[in-house]
């Protein structure tokens, strides 16, 4: 007679070691845990992006720069050195707030000008700058 | 006394897993932000601006022999009649940072056919992992080979420009 109660016993022992679950403070600390976890992901993922959009700009400027270094060193002495201090194109207008620049320097003489094209950004409210320096000469590169 | 040594045994386990997992996030935050900024392909894109920066100051090298040659005086350079040289050191934007120097040499000066070496170097700091900075240097050379053009010379063609693979760059 004592068995079949046993066999009950040892069955309800089983049901309620089966229904025992997770508390709610061991739930909590994982979540917590995830959630640290995650947001320092998150945060790499960011960090990973800025970099990638701060080198874009970069190449951006630098094109930009390249480009109208070109355009001056195509172009008759004469018509340097009345150009504007300011120039735009199409890779410029995909920065933020940009300015490009070119200043013609007197050098050594009248027939040489140190040229400087520059590019001026913001990236996140704070001001980014590419320069590039050379010389022009009246007979000089591109000019016969 | 059985029950005291399970509670302990599931405390230290929970504990380890806490530590474990807070350490990693903290190094998530703060090391893995440090590795894209030290990462290659930032190097790279400094070094490309850094590169265009550089061949200016070659090709300005040029520009700066053919003007002694055509209205300055090239005798006025360190060498002699075999070939002649001169550094331009800390070559400065206006109003801004140096941008680099220049070294310039000359063979044959006097001849018809003077051929100019060009070098541009700029140095820029490039970051490390750990949150460490380098000075960096790299350096772009332009040969050409001028013509006379009546009495003036001119700048006849690029005898060699040197290819990216071969442009010197160092840690200082």
């Amino acid at each position: 007679m004592q068995k079949p109660t046993n066999k009950r016993k040892e069955t309800a022992i089983k049901r309620k070691k089966r229904e025992e679950g997770l508390t709610y403070i061991e739930v909590l600390v994982t979540m917590v845990i995830f959630g640290v976890a995650l947001i320092a992901l998150l945060s790499c993922f960011l960090h990973g992006f800025n970099v990638l959009s701060r080198m874009r700009r970069t190449v951006i400027a630098t094109q930009s720069i390249q480009k109208e270094l070109e355009l001056i060193r195509n172009m008759p002495f004469n018509d340097i050195l009345t150009l504007d201090s300011s120039f735009t194109n199409e890779s410029l207008s995909l920065l933020e707030s940009s300015s490009g620049a070119v200043n013609i320097e007197d050098s050594l003489g009248d027939d040489i000008k140190k040229l400087t094209v520059s590019v001026l950004w913001s990236y996140r409210g704070k001001q980014m700058r590419k320069e590039v320096v050379t010389y022009i000469t009246r007979k000089g590169i591109n000019r016969k | 006394m059985q029950v005291i040594i399970k509670i302990t045994r599931g405390r230290k386990d929970g504990s380890i897993l806490i530590i474990g997992m807070t350490l990693l996030a903290f190094l998530l935050v703060f090391a893995v932000p440090q590795l894209f900024q030290s990462s290659p392909e930032n190097k790279v894109t400094d070094k490309s601006a850094n590169y265009s920066a550089a061949l200016s100051l070659a090709e300005a090298g040029v520009e700066r022999v053919i003007w002694e040659l055509n209205y300055g005086d090239i005798s006025n350079w360190k060498g002699d009649s075999a070939s002649r040289t001169m550094i331009i050191s800390s070559h400065q934007a206006p109003a801004s940072d140096v941008i680099g120097d220049i070294e310039i040499r000359v063979e044959d000066p006097d001849g018809e056919n003077p051929q100019v070496k060009s070098t541009g170097r700029v140095t820029f700091t490039s970051p490390l992992a750990e949150g460490k900075a380098a000075r960096v240097y790299l350096e772009r050379t332009t040969r050409v080979e001028l013509e006379r053009s009546g009495y003036n010379w001119v700048y006849s063609f690029p005898q060699k420009q040197m290819p990216a693979s071969s442009v010197q760059g160092s840690t200082i």
